[in-house]
């Protein structure tokens, strides 16, 4: 009789630590679902804001490109008219490229602001070297004008699954830049190449130009915006819009420079539907 | 030289810019400033009907877009084409605009010599 008292007893504290256990069970997993849903509550509610932000940017660029070109436009007017005085012709000036520069400045924002929108674009095969030949043709004038020499090695990577508009613009804005931040007298040297690491493809783009300190930029160079050559005209665009693309499409990419011996831009891009 | 010009647009200094540049050109007879659609679709209803309208996209009560689609209601003459001016460079923009048969032309602001000269020539071919 005791033992089956004894028996009762200890089936019934077994059942208890049971009980006890799949409480404490029951009580984390309700943690962890009350964390997952505040963490899915902050998430949207991020996402509202970065979509606030955004449409504040559009409104914003869009509201400020009517008055600025009025103002050009009212300037044009006034130099047509001769109404400035020869005594104000420098303050006049001043005013002419200030409203210049604002005026670019708000284009640059609009087409930041418009690009964000194309990166939904589908991905095609394309090749390397053809994207190039439409590059060097779109850049055939600043090309000839600064003797640039662009040599490319595809053949280790020759094509890769990717917008072909977004392509265009990574090569058109590191060439570009590259050509622009030349050194002063220099013909600007371009090496491009492509190879596989792991499930990249790496695109290397390298000059010998002025390069940056990045031991001071490093944090802003593909911040919107940015310029660290002031002597050279530029809107501070064209970084911001590879990092960007890149970004956007699941890929990474990362800088070396060295001031007065040249930047090398390596990308790493996945190859989404490719080899 | 066409008859009469109106020029649509809420900002006075647009609508200032626009004249001169057009009294310049010897584009029109007679310029007139509507700073609202209403007001524009006031004047074309109740006097002599304009040959060109210079219209601004964005404007507060009714936009561009919209005097279009009023001005398509009403009965106008066929001598009445419209230039949009923008500041938009949006291409689905210029796209919608000359889909309507009266839409002469779609014009980044600010409307320059060269522009309107353009666009008065191709109203005479």
């Amino acid at each position: 009789m005791l033992n089956a008292r004894l028996a009762i007893v200890a089936e019934r504290k077994a059942y208890i630590e049971w009980m006890e256990k799949k409480s404490s069970e029951l009580a984390r997993a309700t943690a962890e679902l009350e964390q997952k849903e505040q963490l899915e509550m902050y998430a949207k509610a991020l996402e509202r804001t970065n979509h606030q932000l955004e449409e504040f940017a559009i409104i914003s660029a869009h509201d400020m490109k009517s008055p600025i070109s009025t103002i050009t436009g009212l300037l044009m007017l006034m130099e047509d008219r001769k109404a400035v005085k020869e005594s104000h012709t420098e303050l006049f000036e001043m005013l002419k490229k200030s409203a210049g520069q604002t005026q670019k400045t708000i284009q640059a924002l609009n087409d930041a602001v418009a690009f964000k929108k194309t990166l939904t674009i589908r991905r095609e095969d394309i090749w390397f070297e053809n994207i190039l030949q439409e590059v060097r043709q779109s850049l055939a004038e600043p090309i000839m004008a600064s003797g640039a020499v662009i040599s490319a090695d595809f053949s280790r990577c020759a094509h890769i699954c990717f917008p072909p508009i977004h392509m265009k613009s990574i090569f058109q804005n590191l060439l570009s830049n590259a050509i622009k931040y030349a050194k002063d007298g220099e013909s600007p040297f371009i090496d491009i190449s492509t190879f596989v690491e792991d499930s990249f493809i790496v695109l290397t783009v390298k000059d010998q130009g002025l390069g940056l300190d990045l031991d001071l930029y490093r944090d802003r160079v593909f911040r919107l915006f940015q310029r660290f050559h002031t002597h050279k005209e530029g809107m501070g665009l064209g970084l911001y819009l590879v990092y960007s693309i890149v970004e956007a499409y699941g890929g990474k990419i990362d800088i070396q420079s060295e001031v007065g011996r040249g930047t090398t831009f390596t990308i790493y891009l996945s190859n989404a539907d490719g080899e | 030289m066409v008859n009469k010009i109106l020029l649509v647009d809420d900002d006075d200094a647009t609508n200032y810019l626009s004249r001169e540049i057009l009294v310049d050109l010897d584009a029109a007879q007679e310029i007139v400033v509507a700073q609202d659609g209403d007001v524009a679709c006031d004047l074309i209803q109740h006097n002599n009907c304009p040959d060109i309208i210079f219209l601004d996209v964005r404007m507060p009560r009714m936009s561009g877009f919209d005097f279009l689609n009023r001005l398509d209601k009403m009965q106008v003459c066929k001598k009445l084409k419209v230039v949009l001016l923008t500041s938009s460079s949006r291409v689905e923009d210029r796209e919608k605009a000359l889909q309507y048969a009266n839409v002469l032309g779609y014009l980044e602001k600010p409307l320059t010599w060269q522009s309107a000269r353009k666009v008065i020539e191709e109203y005479f071919q």
